[in-house]
């Protein structure tokens, strides 16, 4: 099967024993792989009683039939597992150039349950996979426990693996991958599970060529499109992905106060990329394939926060460590950044779970053990960082902040679940569904929770167009109209691009589904056609969706924070403006076929093939 | 016909009535401009986002590779305009004391710098 290993690694950790199980074609393209492929497997290895840092979950990393190639920006995996966070469905899309490293090694993925005795790591290359002793790596943060990982395997090699947050069970903890560039798998606790297995790392490297069924076709696409993107990408390159800061918070894009305000100009000009360009950025980082490069590494070698050296801030984390929390010094976020990959937590989360605490310290109800009022100050770098190293320890109050807002709002209580932000348990990224109306319901209605990516919808209501999936135009994102079947069509279309793992990036670069079909068709050989894509970007999509009604979710669940649908915030660039919500939510399902309670019916079930979720 | 004539001078005071534009240049654009912020008066009425944006070029010359107004998605590649909050559309009529932010594009392709 040409743009496939072809094989399935799965690993049990409880017995240390591994079977590799062939791939077939019928599976592969009925779900693709990545994210397609991981929800199968999820589905079918996995339920409601499932506890997620039981050893009855399963975790799973899945390539697509793109990673290994060289179709431009596909060097990505995926990673899978029902979350601890949210208790339902959690996956995370990765760069970086572990899934390149996999699918060389002969696995299209590695599936993994069981729990081991012992701390351990596993190493994956040509031969199968090693179960090897991690005793002497147990407590390392990420940056540290690369080398050494490289030292005992192969200097090529690259790992995914959890810091002292993953290993402490914190639901916001993250996988991280290529060391100090790293890459993160950050959303939904991912690192927990690996923390829960004893797992504290998959090694992987391989030299096997990834076939491909047209080579000359792939060639030639790829020397079409590639000088396309890279043209339309320059900003992208030179500024990386914190070049949106500015312009964000001028829309009213931008989360401020824990969500409150709506103006930040002279903070956001602070932690611009295009400050970072001038100030602590040393390089770029290019994932596996890429032509782009907007990952930054940055250094500071002088003043308080010396000794940062590695991946630099992204958007989100100037959004959620900065804005949000109000820290506009650049070289402190930048420090909170490297922090949360060293111990392995979720950028987002974090910000977001320290944008709460400091919005309950402010109303007088954050209590240390003694009851005694804890005194936290917005936009105060030291004691930000401070209270990410606590939550990466998990020590005193970072224990608590480390379950997740929606967790630690509980606990506290006195009425701070109103300005505890998040959606089925996952806290929402740096975007405002008041600047882009479609991004209510994509929130309310993306499988894991708040997400800006499963649905990626307010690209659309910014600067993509999609004539494919009747997108012919940038949508108005201040309008009422049709919110919910735009939120429809992208979240099937980003299934397609976390399946065939193609970076979203490359919609910013001009790239459309019929590109991607093309390499598709050319990778594998196949002679898809656009009813039959989309029809597989439906299916995956309401097969995540039918394991969440299967953990219970109702309409009830898709709901949005209220401060995001009823608070104005009366300055900026969405000063005035609600988004729609309960209208369009019953236009998203109507689209979707799905009932009033937002289950998908049998009929539509059984039109996706998806037989065992319509029984 | 006498009421038609008042009509036309009307128009024609109308047209010659000078318009207040302000426009905001966020960075990197405010660097090469040396400006935040300046105001613009237009001679024609009613005017558009892209004859805005000529004048911009006109006063500030480095900003010409930033404009592509062959079309409104050529544009956004370049430099994202927006009019009083909303993305706007090159042909998208401009007002008497409006609003006109110029931001990088989310991901777009001018000449490096």
């Amino acid at each position: 099967m040409k743009g496939y290993a072809g094989k399935l690694l799965h690993v049990n950790l409880t017995k240390q024993e591994s079977q590799v199980e062939g791939l077939t074609e019928h599976e592969a393209r009925m779900f693709i792989g990545g994210s397609g492929l991981a929800a199968k497997r999820l589905w079918e290895m996995t339920g409601n009683e499932t506890d997620p840092l039981g050893s009855e979950n399963v975790l799973i990393f899945m390539t697509g039939p793109l990673t290994g190639t060289k179709v431009p920006l596909s060097g990505r995996h995926e990673v899978a597992a029902k979350s601890p966070l949210t208790g339902v469905y959690g996956e995370c899309d990765v760069g970086g150039r572990w899934g390149t490293e996999l699918k060389k090694a002969g696995f299209d993925g590695v599936v993994i349950t069981g729990k081991s005795a012992r701390h351990t790591y596993l190493w994956i290359n040509e031969n199968g996979v090693e179960f090897r002793d991690a005793r002497h790596l147990w407590g390392l943060d990420t940056y540290e426990v690369s080398p050494i990982l490289r030292a005992e395997t192969d200097q090529k090699a690259i790992e995914a693996c959890i810091g002292p947050a993953g290993e402490r069970l914190a639901r916001i903890a993250s996988i991280m991958h290529d060391g100090r560039d790293a890459r993160a798998a950050g959303r939904c606790g991912l690192g927990a599970v690996m923390g829960s297995k004893n797992l504290k790392a998959v090694v992987a490297r391989g030299d096997k060529e990834v076939t491909v069924a047209d080579p000359k076709s792939l060639s030639e696409l790829t020397k079409e499109l590639g000088p396309v993107i890279l043209k339309n990408t320059r900003r992208l390159a030179e500024y990386g992905t914190s070049q949106v800061v500015t312009p964000a918070e001028e829309l009213g894009d931008l989360p401020v106060r824990n969500w409150k305000k709506g103006r930040w100009q002279e903070g956001a000009e602070k932690l611009s990329g295009v400050t970072m360009a001038r100030t602590i950025l040393k390089s770029r980082y290019f994932c596996g394939a890429c032509i782009v490069g907007c990952g930054r590494t940055v250094a500071i070698d002088h003043g308080e926060y010396a000794g940062v050296e590695g991946a630099g801030p992204e958007y989100e984390t100037m959004a959620l460590l900065g804005a949000n929390v109000l820290l506009d010094d650049l070289e402190a976020v930048a420090k909170a950044h490297e922090l949360c990959n060293r111990y392995g937590l979720d950028v987002l989360s974090t910000g977001a779970v320290i944008g709460f605490a400091l919005e309950a310290a402010e109303r007088g109800i954050l209590r240390d053990a003694q009851g005694r009022k804890i005194d936290l100050d917005w936009g105060d770098g030291k004691s930000i960082v401070n209270m990410v190293e606590s939550i990466g320890r998990r020590e005193n109050l970072g224990y608590l902040f480390g379950e997740g807002v929606m967790r630690a709002s509980a606990e506290i209580g006195e009425g701070c679940e109103a300005f505890a932000l998040h959606v089925k348990g996952l806290e929402p990224p740096g975007h405002d569904p008041r600047a882009y109306n479609s991004l209510a319901v994509g929130y309310a209605t993306g499988n894991r929770g708040a997400c800006h990516l499963q649905g990626f919808s307010y690209a659309f209501e910014r600067s993509v167009t999609m004539p494919e999936i009747g997108i012919l135009e940038v949508q108005d994102r201040f309008g009422t109209i049709k919110k919910g079947e735009l939120v429809a069509k992208t979240q099937d279309l980003m299934s397609l691009f976390d399946s065939l793992k193609l970076c979203k990036f490359t919609l910013y670069g001009g790239l459309k589904l019929t590109h991607a079909l093309k390499f598709l068709n050319a990778v594998t050989g196949w002679d898809i056609g656009q009813a039959e894509i989309l029809k597989t970007g439906e299916r995956i999509y309401n097969l995540k969706r039918m394991y969440n009604v299967r953990c219970g979710i109702t309409r009830k669940d898709d709901t949005v924070p209220t401060r995001m649908l009823r608070e104005k915030r009366g300055e900026g660039g969405a000063a005035e403006n609600l988004p729609p919500f309960a209208e369009a939510l019953d236009e998203y399902y109507q689209y979707r076929d799905w009932d009033q309670n937002g289950i998908p019916t049998k009929t539509k079930l059984l039109e996706l093939g998806l037989v065992d979720a319509a029984s | 016909m006498i009421i038609k004539a008042k009509s036309d001078r009307f128009q024609t005071r109308r047209g010659l009535a000078h318009l207040n534009i302000t426009v905001k240049f966020s960075p990197p654009f405010r660097e090469d401009v040396g400006v935040r912020e300046e105001t613009y008066e237009i001679g024609q009425n009613p005017a558009n986002v892209a004859s805005v944006l000529n004048m911009i070029v006109r006063r500030h010359s480095c900003m010409g590779k930033f404009v592509d107004a062959v079309s409104d998605e050529a544009q956004r590649h370049q430099m994202v305009v927006v009019l009083n909050s909303r993305l706007a559309r090159l042909s998208d009529e401009v007002h008497d004391g409006d609003s006109v932010s110029l931001l990088l594009p989310v991901m777009g392709g001018a000449k490096k710098r």
